[in-house]
């Protein structure tokens, strides 16, 4: 069975859109179709963000679409930064910034750990690699 | 209800954090991202935590296929691993012929670069899944090993990794570094640069116990069980596992094969369809095929596989459900084929057991990865132990 993608009216700017992406992408993409197929695919996932927002079923992963978009619109966030139009949720207080202390990344959390939790897994014969001796 | 009376599994069905951190220092290292993988016959199961403490789990059909030119449209994920040839895995390598890798000891697995590669990917996609970014990430790995490479050490009287096991992971997993250059659906190309900076091997049932029995602070739950048999559907294997605690025995018996059989039963049963292991094994749990390149539903095939096979699978469980000593826990993918799950439950109630009382079936959410949670808890709580 062949998927026919419906065809799609493009104006004469927009045609010339295509023409500017597809000579600046040489590289990746072979095809008008196939250019338009991948603008194609972005944009549904774009869209169905907002299905997955409002909590509608949806046949997407919505962690899988959140790590695809994040490097889908890593360049769209870096042309709103150039252009000043960063929205407010994502900027951060200026006025706080020199004010924070350098702290590691990911520091790690405090022991939540019983202390004799690992004699269950010795017991076990649970071990690190480098703590096993040579029989 | 407080941390100290819920097991970990409770928490998980309950949408609660386990409240464990998911960065472990050993022995003085620097932070490392625990992880906790179960290299299972049929599909491997990798756990780790979100940033925010939420648990992260993925199942990845354990096939592999070496990648075609795609030339036009929307490309597959590939991987090429250590600047190897670019491969597909899972669901992707299934839908173009892949094959299951093969299937063997922890030393003939590990041993084969295929099977590597294939478990660095599925790591990137565990870690993509969880929202973590390209780069380097230097890991403590907890391994889920089949329950008879761990034996008892001949100095003293505990147990311990086989030493065929030990030296295989030391040799081809231990330490190294794996650079998976990852390319998505769209072309765009990432590097994961993954090292095995720690590892701690554990039976496999262990990790089901664990979860099962254990608070998240790695204390046992009382709940007067103190004799638990673990019966674990695999597609490779079913096993029996008796756990004691007072004192810490564990006993590990190979009933048979798993899943496996009905699958083939199954590809059997329709050649025209041409099913290899791996996509027959598929196709019972999603009971859809493609055939002519349609997606069509087989479930009524499978109900038939499953009443007519399946029977010869809850046979060999029969004398650990007959059993009145020990309490029953049913887990593995074998628990999600809705058929097997009701055939147990059937044969339960003619022994006389009550679900709850006498026996309990994992949950389906977590049926397949509560031994790779196991392995990353494993992992977690030997770390903070100081061990």
């Amino acid at each position: 069975m062949t998927t026919v993608t419906k065809g799609i009216r493009l104006t004469d700017d927009e045609q010339d859109l295509l023409a500017a992406i597809m000579d600046a992408n040489s590289l990746y993409f072979r095809s008008e179709s196939d250019t338009l197929r991948v603008a194609a695919l972005i944009g549904l996932r774009v869209l169905a963000v907002r299905g997955v927002l409002v909590g509608e079923p949806t046949p997407v992963n919505p962690a899988q679409l959140a790590a695809e978009l994040a490097v889908e619109l890593l360049p769209v966030y870096e042309l709103l930064a150039q252009y000043d139009k960063v929205p407010a949720m994502l900027q951060r207080p200026v006025a706080a910034v020199p004010a924070q202390p350098a702290v590691p990344i990911a520091p790690p959390p405090a022991p939540v750990v019983a202390p004799e939790a690992s004699k269950t897994l010795r017991a076990f014969g649970t071990s690190f690699l480098d703590d096993e001796d040579d029989d | 209800m407080t941390e100290m009376n819920q097991t970990m599994l409770e928490r998980l069905l309950g949408g609660i954090p386990l409240g464990l951190p998911g960065i472990v220092r050993v022995g003085g290292s620097d932070d490392l991202r625990a992880i906790g993988v179960d290299n299972g016959n049929g599909h491997t199961k990798v756990a780790l935590f979100h940033p925010d403490g939420r648990l992260c789990t993925l199942a990845i059909p354990t096939v592999y296929r070496a990648a075609r030119e795609i030339r036009g449209g929307a490309g597959i994920v590939s991987y090429a691993v250590n600047d190897g040839s670019r491969f597909w895995i899972g669901t992707d390598a299934l839908s173009h012929d892949g094959d299951a890798l093969p299937i063997g000891s922890t030393a003939e697995r590990v041993s084969d670069q295929r099977h590597r590669d294939f478990l660095a990917a599925t790591m990137v996609e565990c870690l993509i899944e969880a929202g973590y970014s390209a780069g380097i990430h230097n890991l403590a790995v907890g391994i889920a090993i089949p329950n008879d490479e761990i034996v008892m050490k001949k100095q003293g009287d505990r147990l311990g990794v086989s030493r065929e096991t030990r030296d295989a992971l030391r040799q081809s997993l231990y330490g190294k570094t794996f650079s998976v250059r990852r390319t998505d659906a769209f072309g765009h190309e990432t590097t994961w640069v993954l090292t095995y900076s720690v590892m701690a091997p554990q039976a496999q049932s262990l990790g089901t116990y664990l979860v099962w029995k254990n608070a998240p602070n790695g204390l046992a739950v009382d709940n007067g069980i103190e004799a638990l048999t673990i019966i674990d559907i695999g597609t490779g294997d079913l096993q029996r596992t008796d756990i004691d605690v007072n004192p810490y025995r564990l006993m590990g018996e190979k009933l048979g094969t798993g899943t496996i059989t009905m699958a083939r039963h199954f590809a059997r049963r329709l050649p025209q369809l041409r099913l290899n292991d791996a996509q027959a094994t598929q196709a019972m749990i999603t009971r859809t095929v493609r055939a002519e390149g349609r997606r069509v539903d087989i479930g009524t095939q499978v109900d038939a596989i499953i009443a007519a096979e399946g029977q010869d699978l809850i046979a060999r469980m029969l004398p650990a459900l007959q059993q009145n000593s020990r309490f029953v826990l049913f887990t593995g993918g074998g628990v999600l084929l809705p058929g097997l799950r009701q055939a147990i439950e059937e044969r339960a109630a003619i022994a006389g057991k009550t679900a709850g009382q006498g026996y309990e079936i994992v949950p389906a959410l977590y049926a397949m990865s509560l031994n790779a949670i196991g392995a990353l808890v494993a992992v977690v709580h030997s770390a903070a132990s100081g061990q």
